[in-house]
């Protein structure tokens, strides 16, 4: 079965909120922080840069990608 | 974050040298955070006249709640100071409710902070103001990320002459007990942007925060807020969101904290005595010299 990944293709608009980095721990790993989080912000204020640690399932990738603000975020079929 | 006492991280520096403790403050607790701890901190210290940066007890953990707040001593008053960015969040994460700044130094200094672990470097100016680092506290100007400021401060100006910056890994995560409780909390405050003073825009935004508001990097000078926000270090433009205690209630039981109602209640009072006793103590000062 194809399974659906996470990517930032608009991480350009990306605000450094971090709502993405702690809905992925909050939903797969029932924690609140950053500590262990697949998805890391990083750079300046203003040249954000996303990484995905694609060493980690995301499984519900589709609240990733509602919560962000600017829609930084879209699931691709693999 | 600590659910039954507050720790607190001492920073002392000197001219060579430098040290660090940190200290539980069960006594604290009962402040909340923020501005209560901030002004219990400086009552105790005041002789010193340390530089005081506190978190909120949610900071990082729902949105609009992001700000830090800086407290110090300057020609005989005290200057209280918010901003955003990312120091609040990085503080909670890695369960450090203040931290408490004694000495001045003439030197830039890079502080590292890992766990229980604190390194110190010296390095040149040019490569400090180059750093991006959760706070930089120098005579003129506090930023977190180089970005969001808090405020102006040319006209109280810190006594440090060089500067020192807050680099911070946060490094603790919480369990959540009741994981349905805190996401309803959550996204019911999430849903509730209208009710904020400010627009959403595409401006860097405070950790926490997907408002990304033209006044991200400005501070929070002018504003006049409720103790209840101010003890959360709430935004001061998300104030009525946190000053409900209803709402507050349920978010700090919903992660953890154990605090009733009454708690809430009787915060005022707890820290408008702090700060008429910190205005005594200033009066004595004045009056002496």
């Amino acid at each position: 079965m194809a399974n659906r990944y996470l990517v930032a293709p608009r991480e350009q608009k990306c605000i450094g909120c971090g709502l993405c980095v702690l809905a992925v721990t909050r939903y797969e790993k029932r924690q609140l922080g950053t500590k262990n989080s697949p998805i890391t912000i990083k750079g300046f204020p203003g040249q954000h840069k996303i990484q995905i640690d694609y060493g980690e399932v995301i499984k519900n990738p589709k609240k990733i990608v509602q919560i962000c603000p600017q829609n930084c975020f879209d699931t691709i079929l693999s | 974050m600590n659910l039954e006492y507050k720790k607190i991280l001492y920073l002392y520096i000197d001219i060579n040298k430098f040290e660090y403790e940190f200290k539980v403050h069960e006594d604290l607790w009962k402040y909340v955070g923020g501005v209560g701890v901030g002004y219990r901190l400086l009552f105790d210290n005041f002789d010193e006249s340390p530089i005081i940066v506190t978190c909120g007890p949610l900071s990082g953990y729902f949105p609009y709640v992001s700000k830090c707040n800086l407290l110090y001593l300057k020609n005989g008053r005290f200057v209280e100071k918010y901003g955003g960015g990312t120091i609040a969040s990085s503080m909670n994460f890695l369960g450090i409710d203040g931290i408490v700044i004694f000495g001045k130094t003439d030197n830039f200094i890079n502080v590292s902070i890992y766990d229980q672990e604190v390194t110190f470097s010296t390095e040149d100016k040019r490569e400090f103001s180059k750093r991006n680092s959760d706070m930089t506290i120098t005579g003129n100007s506090v930023t977190s990320r180089g970005y969001f400021s808090f405020g102006n401060i040319s006209e109280h100006q810190i006594d440090i002459n060089g500067g020192v910056s807050l680099n911070i890994d946060a490094t603790k995560s919480l369990d959540l007990k009741n994981f349905y409780d805190y996401e309803n909390i959550y996204n019911s405050f999430l849903e509730r942007y209208r009710e904020l003073t400010v627009e959403p825009r595409n401006n860097p935004s405070c950790f926490g925060c997907p408002m990304g508001c033209d006044n991200s990097s400005a501070g929070e000078d002018g504003l006049n807020i409720a103790v209840l926000p101010r003890t959360l270090i709430s935004c001061g433009y998300a104030e009525d969101l946190f000053k409900d205690i209803p709402n507050v209630y349920a978010a700090l039981n919903s992660v953890g904290y154990r605090y009733h109602h009454s708690h809430l209640e009787n915060l005022p009072g707890l820290v408008g005595q702090l700060k008429t006793s910190i205005s005594e103590l200033l009066s004595k000062n004045i009056e002496t010299k």
